[in-house]
C-alpha cells in the first residue's frame, strides 16, 4: 500500500513537474471574443500580459470580435490545437449562443476548456430616485397600469426581461438594442428605460445610493447589494451572471491543457497580479480548470435550453 | 456643362442606380435574416434590414437625381480625369509588394532550415519575422516613388529598406506583443 | 461631488494624474507629455508641404493605441496628442503658405495671398508672426467658448431630449453635413448613405451578422479606423500619386525660400491686428460648432470680412499684414468649435473630431455625448473628470503654442524639404503597418486599400468623403437610439412623430435637403483643377 501511494505520489510529482515544464512552442495567440476597450478585452490583454511576466511566454493577443464571440469561437477551432492558440470570451457563447442561433458553425464539443475566470454581478438596475426598492414594487407598479421599459443588451437577458414579465402577469416594453451593460446604464441615468440588466458596473453607483440593484441576477450574492431580492422571490427559477472563460481548440495534448490552465488558474489568483486586481475590482473570481470547467459548460448549456423552452411561446 | 462632366455624371447615376437596386433586392433579402420590421415574440421590433434598406432607397434616390440631372444638361461637379494605366500599375505594386510581404519569411526560412521548422514558429525570431516587411515595404516605397517620376533608381530601392527597417524597428523594439505584416496571418 | 470639484479633479487628473517623470515636487504627467509631443509634431507635420494635420491624426491614431493599449489611463495621452496635433497642424500650416506660397491645406490658401507678398517683401518672419498671433488667439476664443458651451448645451439635451428627440437630431445633423460640405446636395446624400450602408455590415442586433455574406472577416465587423484612414488617407495618397504620375514632372521647381528677415511685431501693431482678428474669430466659431462646415469656408468668410473693414495704405493681396490676421484667426477658431457638436451630442463635425470620437470609442471609458457632461451629487462621473482633464489639456497646448509656437515655426521654415513622391509612399507604408499592428489581420490591410480605392473614386468624381465618414460614425449611435426609441414607445409606428421637438427637427432636415436641392440646381462651378505640379495633399 505505501508503495502504491509513493509511486502514485511520485508519478503525481514528475507529472506536475512535466507540466510545469511545459511552454509552447513559439508565440500564443489569444483570441478575444468581444470589441477591444471593453470588460471582456481588458481582463484578457491582462491575463496575457501577467502570464507573459510570470512565465516568460510570448503571448499575443487579438481582437476576433462578432456574433456574441461566434466569430472567434468558429475561428479557434480550426486553428492548431497544440498550445499556441487560445481563445478568451464567455460561456454564453458555447451555451445559449449555440442553441439560439439556427447555424452557428461550432458547437461546445469542439473545444477544451481551459478554465473559468470571472463572473459578472449582474441585476436589475432602476435609478434610486424612481422610489423602487425591489423588482416587486417595480411589478407593482405595472400592475398598477405604469408602462415599463426595460433595457437588455443580450438576447438571452431580453429572454429573462420577458420571462419575468411572464411569470408575473406583466408585459415590459423590452429594449434589446443596447451592445453593453454601460450602455444599458447610461439609458437607465437619461431616463430613457425605466430599469434594464447591468452586469457589473452599477457597482458604484448602488454603493453611493444613486443606484439601486432590484433583483440580484446571479447564482450568489451581490457583492455590493448582498440583500438584493433574489429571482426565485419573483417566480424565476434561471440564472443570468456570464462568466469569462479560456478555451482552446479541441484535442489539445494533455501536458499543453494543462499548462496553458495553470498558468491563467495562478495569474488570475494570485495577489498583485494585474488581472486579480481588476477581476476583484469590477467582477467576482470565479475558477474552475479542467474537466470542472467543462462540466461547467455543460451545466450552462442545459439551463439555456430550459430558459428557451420556458420562453418558447 | 462640359461632355465629360456629363458623362461622369450620368456613369455615377447609372452606377448608383445598378448597385442600389442589387442590394435592394438580392443582397439585403438573401443576407439578412430579421426584414425591415421584426416581430418576436408578439413584439415587433425595428429589424437588421431596416438600416440598410434605408441607406440603399438614399442612394438610388441620388443616384437618379444624378443620372436625371445629367441627362437635362444641367450642370453638375467637374470630373477629372482618371488614368487606367495608373491604377493598373498600382494595382500591379501593390500585389507584388504584398506577395512579398506575406511569402518572403516562409519561403527564406524553407531555404534554411527546410521543412522541420515552420515560419509559424519564427515570427518572434529576428531577422526572419522582419524579412517580409522590409522586402515588400521597400518595393513598395520604391515603385510607387518609381511610377509617379517615371523613373527608377536604386536610390529609392535604398530609402525605401531604410524606411521599411526604420518603421519596422519602430513598432518591434518597443512592444513585445506586437506583430508587423504578415506575421499575425500564419 | 459640485461642479467645482470636477473642474479640480479634471484638472489634477490631466496634471498629475499619470505620471511619467517626477522630481521632488514637479510632476511630469503622460497626458502633459503627450500634448506637448502632439504639438510638435503637428508644427511639424502641418509645416511640411504636402502633408496636413488630420493625416497626422490618421497615422498616429493606431501607433498611440498600439503603445498605450486600451486601458483607462491611456485615454487622455491619446486624446491629448491628437489635441496637441490639431493645434500645431493650424499654426503650422501658414509656414509653407507664407514662405513658399504652397498651401498645404485649402484654407492657408487664403494665406498665401498676403503671406507670400510680405515674405518676398522681407516680412516673412513677421507675416509669421502675425499668422501666429492671429491663430492662437482665434485657436484660444474658440476653446473658451466649447469649455463653456458644451456642458450647457450637452445637460440641456440630456435634459430635454427623450430617445426619439435625440434622434431626431442626429438625422438633422446628418442631412446637414450631407448637404452643406462640398458642392453637390445628391452626391453629398449619397456619400452619407454610402456610410450608413458600409457601417451596416456585420452589426445590428440579430445573432447572424447581416451583410455578411457567410464570411468571418465580414463578420467580425469592418474595422472602423482601416475604413476611416481608408478613405481619407489613402484615397489622397493615391489621388496625388496619379497627379504626380499625370504631371510625371521630376520636382516641382523649388520656390525660392524667402529669407524671414525682419520679425518684431510690436504691441502698438498688434492692437491694430485685433479688430480683424476679433470679427473672423468670432465667424470662425460660430462656422465651427456647425458641423461639416469647414476651415475653408470660414477662412475665405474671415478673409472677406477683413478686406471690407480694411482701409490700410497696403491693399489686401498685396501684402497686408491684415490680411492674414483675418484668415488665419477665422480658420484657427473652427477647431475648438467644431468640438462643441462632438463632445456635448456625440456628433462629428470635421475631421479632427471623427478622429477625437474614434479615439474615445476604440479606448473605451469615455462616450462623447450628453451622459458626459452629468454631475450627480454623491457619485463620481469619471467621464466629466476627463472631459474637464481634457479641457485642462487644450488650455495647456494653447500655453504651449502662445510661448513657443513663434519660435517654433520660424525654426521649421527651412528645414523640410523632402519631396512628395518620397515622401507618401514612405506614408503609405506607414499607414498600413500601423493599421496591420493594431489587429494582426492582413484582411484589415484588404479593407484600408479596399476604401482607399472608394475615397479615391469618390475624389475624382466629385463625392464628397465627409459625409461618408460622420455617417459611418453616427450609424451606431443612430440606429441604436431609434430601435431604443422604437421599442420604449411600445412599437408605436409614429414613434419620432411625438410631441413637438422631434417633428421639429425632421421638418428641418427635410427643408434642409430639398431647399438646398433647389437653391442649388446651379451648384457653383469647381475651380478647373489647378495643374498638379502646384496641389497640395489635403484631407476632407
Amino acid at each position: 500500500m505505501k508503495t502504491l501511494l509513493t509511486a502514485a505520489a511520485a508519478a503525481l510529482l514528475s507529472a506536475s513537474a512535466a507540466f510545469a515544464d511545459w511552454a509552447p512552442e513559439g508565440p500564443v495567440k489569444v483570441m478575444i471574443g468581444f470589441k477591444a476597450g471593453g470588460g471582456a478585452d481588458t481582463l484578457a490583454r491582462l491575463i496575457a500580459e501577467d502570464i507573459q511576466a510570470e512565465y516568460g511566454w510570448s503571448m499575443m493577443p487579438e481582437n476576433v470580435a462578432g456574433a456574441g464571440g461566434g466569430v472567434m469561437a468558429r475561428e479557434l477551432k480550426a486553428a492548431a490545437a497544440d498550445g499556441t492558440a487560445m481563445g478568451i470570451g464567455i460561456t454564453d457563447t458555447f451555451a445559449y449562443g449555440v442553441l439560439a442561433e439556427r447555424d452557428p458553425g461550432y458547437a461546445a464539443e469542439d473545444f477544451d476548456f481551459l478554465a473559468t475566470l470571472a463572473g459578472t454581478q449582474i441585476a436589475v438596475v432602476a435609478k434610486a430616485d424612481r422610489g423602487w426598492t425591489s423588482m416587486s414594487d417595480v411589478i407593482e407598479a405595472a400592475k398598477g397600469g405604469a408602462t415599463i421599459s426595460f433595457g437588455t443588451m443580450t438576447p438571452r437577458l431580453a429572454d429573462g426581461a420577458y420571462y419575468i414579465g411572464k411569470q408575473n402577469g406583466i408585459e415590459f416594453n423590452i429594449v434589446t438594442s443596447y451592445k453593453g451593460g454601460k450602455a444599458v446604464l447610461n439609458a437607465i441615468n437619461a431616463a430613457d428605460v425605466d430599469v434594464g440588466w447591468v452586469a457589473g458596473p452599477q457597482a458604484s453607483g448602488v454603493a453611493s445610493g444613486d443606484l439601486v440593484n432590484l433583483v440580484n441576477g446571479e447564482d450568489q450574492p451581490l457583492k455590493v447589494s448582498p440583500d438584493a431580492q433574489a429571482l426565485s422571490d419573483i417566480g424565476v427559477e434561471f440564472f443570468f451572471g456570464a462568466t469569462f472563460a479560456a478555451m482552446a481548440p479541441a484535442g489539445l495534448p494533455e501536458d499543453a491543457r494543462a499548462g496553458l490552465s495553470d498558468s491563467i488558474a495562478t495569474v488570475i489568483q494570485k495577489d498583485g497580479t494585474k488581472s486579480n486586481a481588476f477581476i476583484t475590482k469590477v467582477f467576482a473570481l470565479k475558477v474552475k480548470t479542467g474537466a470542472e470547467a467543462d462540466a461547467y459548460v455543460a451545466q450552462e448549456a442545459a439551463d439555456a435550453e430550459a430558459l428557451l423552452a420556458a420562453t418558447s411561446n | 456643362m462640359n461632355r465629360s462632366a456629363k458623362l461622369c455624371d450620368c456613369v455615377i447615376g447609372l452606377c448608383g442606380l445598378g448597385a442600389a437596386l442589387l442590394i435592394l433586392l438580392v443582397w439585403i433579402p438573401a443576407d439578412i435574416d430579421t426584414g425591415v420590421i421584426d416581430v418576436w415574440r408578439r413584439s415587433v421590433r425595428i429589424g437588421d434590414a431596416m438600416l440598410p434598406t434605408f441607406a440603399a432607397l438614399g442612394i438610388l434616390i441620388s443616384a437618379a437625381a444624378i443620372g436625371l440631372r445629367a441627362l437635362l444638361n444641367r450642370p453638375g461637379t467637374g470630373l477629372q480625369t482618371i488614368s487606367l494605366v495608373f491604377l493598373a500599375w498600382s494595382a500591379v505594386i501593390l500585389a507584388l509588394s504584398i506577395t512579398l510581404m506575406m511569402f518572403t519569411g516562409p519561403a527564406l526560412t524553407a531555404l534554411w532550415y527546410g521543412s522541420e521548422v515552420p515560419y509559424r514558429r519564427l515570427v518572434t525570431t529576428a531577422p526572419w519575422k522582419y524579412s517580409g516587411f522590409v522586402l515588400g515595404g521597400a518595393a513598395l516605397v520604391a515603385c510607387f516613388t518609381a511610377l509617379v517620376r517615371h523613373r527608377f533608381s536604386w536610390r529609392n530601392v535604398l530609402i525605401g529598406l531604410i524606411a521599411a527597417l526604420l518603421i519596422a524597428l519602430m513598432y518591434d523594439l518597443p512592444f513585445d506583443n506586437l506583430y508587423l505584416p504578415p506575421n499575425g496571418d500564419v | 461631488m459640485g461642479v467645482l470639484d470636477y473642474i479640480l479633479a479634471g484638472i489634477m487628473e490631466a496634471l498629475t494624474g499619470n505620471p511619467a517623470l517626477v522630481l521632488g515636487p514637479i510632476v511630469l504627467s503622460w497626458p502633459v507629455l503627450l500634448v506637448a509631443l502632439g504639438f510638435l509634431t503637428g508644427v511639424l507635420i502641418g509645416a511640411t508641404p504636402g502633408l496636413s494635420g488630420p493625416f497626422a491624426m490618421a497615422l498616429a491614431l493606431p501607433i498611440l493605441i498600439s503603445i498605450f493599449g486600451f486601458t483607462p489611463d491611456a485615454l487622455l495621452p491619446v486624446l491629448g496628442f491628437l489635441v496637441g496635433i490639431m493645434k500645431g497642424a493650424t499654426v503650422g500650416g501658414a509656414v509653407p503658405a507664407i514662405l513658399f506660397n504652397t498651401p498645404g491645406t485649402p484654407d492657408a490658401f487664403m494665406t498665401t495671398l498676403d503671406g507670400y507678398p510680405m515674405a518676398k517683401k522681407g516680412q516673412g518672419g513677421k507675416a509669421l508672426r502675425v499668422a501666429h498671433f492671429a491663430s492662437v488667439s482665434g485657436d484660444t476664443f474658440s476653446d473658451i467658448v466649447l469649455f463653456v458651451c458644451a456642458p450647457f448645451l450637452a445637460i440641456s439635451i440630456e435634459a430635454f431630449l427623450g430617445l426619439p428627440e435625440k434622434a431626431a437630431l442626429m438625422i438633422l445633423s446628418l442631412s446637414f453635413v450631407a448637404v452643406v460640405v462640398g458642392n453637390d446636395t445628391w452626391k453629398g446624400i449619397m456619400a452619407a448613405c454610402f456610410g450608413l450602408l458600409a457601417a451596416s455590415i456585420a452589426t445590428g442586433t440579430d445573432s447572424y451578422p447581416r451583410l455578411s455574406m457567410g464570411s468571418d472577416v465580414l463578420a467580425a465587423g469592418l474595422p472602423t479606423i482601416a475604413v476611416v484612414i481608408g478613405v481619407l488617407v489613402v484615397g489622397e495618397i493615391f489621388t496625388s500619386f496619379e497627379d504626380m504620375w499625370t504631371s510625371a514632372r521630376e520636382k516641382r521647381p523649388e520656390p525660392a525660400a524667402a529669407d524671414p528677415g525682419d520679425s518684431t511685431l510690436t504691441m502698438a501693431k498688434r492692437r491694430r491686428l485685433l479688430p480683424f482678428i476679433g470679427t473672423s474669430m468670432t465667424i470662425g466659431t460660430v462656422i465651427g460648432a456647425l458641423p461639416g462646415i469647414g476651415t475653408t469656408l470660414a477662412a475665405a468668410l474671415g478673409y472677406t470680412a477683413g478686406r471690407k473693414m480694411h482701409k490700410g495704405a497696403t491693399r489686401f493681396g498685396e501684402g497686408a499684414p491684415e490680411g492674414i490676421a483675418a484668415t488665419e484667426a477665422a480658420n484657427s477658431a473652427v477647431s475648438g468649435a467644431n468640438l462643441i457638436p462632438a463632445l456635448s451630442l456625440g456628433i462629428p463635425g470635421n475631421v479632427a473630431a471623427v478622429f477625437i470620437i474614434l479615439a474615445a470609442d476604440t479606448i473605451g471609458g469615455f462616450n462623447p455625448g450628453p451622459s458626459v457632461f452629468r454631475s450627480t451629487a454623491d457619485e463620481v462621473n469619471p467621464e466629466l473628470v476627463v472631459a474637464f482633464a481634457l479641457f485642462t489639456l487644450m488650455v495647456a497646448a494653447n500655453l504651449m503654442n502662445w510661448i513657443t509656437g513663434a519660435w517654433f515655426m520660424r525654426l521649421l521654415g527651412g528645414l523640410i524639404r523632402i519631396p512628395k513622391q518620397v515622401l507618401l509612399p514612405i506614408v503609405l507604408l506607414l499607414t498600413i503597418t500601423s493599421v496591420y499592428v493594431q489587429s494582426a489581420k492582413m484582411s484589415d490591410v484588404y479593407v484600408l486599400l479596399f476604401f482607399g480605392a472608394a475615397g479615391y473614386l469618390m475624389r475624382r468624381t466629385g463625392v464628397p468623403i465627409l459625409p461618408f465618414v460622420i455617417a459611418y460614425i453616427l450609424t451606431d449611435p443612430l440606429e441604436t437610439t431609434i430601435r431604443a426609441a422604437f421599442e420604449a414607445s411600445g412599437s408605436d409606428p409614429w414613434f419620432l412623430f411625438g410631441g413637438v421637438i422631434a417633428p421639429a427637427f425632421l421638418a428641418c432636415a427635410a427643408a434642409i435637403v430639398l431647399g438646398a436641392g433647389w437653391l442649388r440646381g446651379t451648384p457653383a462651378p469647381v475651380p478647373a483643377p489647378a495643374p498638379a505640379s502646384e496641389k497640395e495633399t489635403t484631407i476632407d
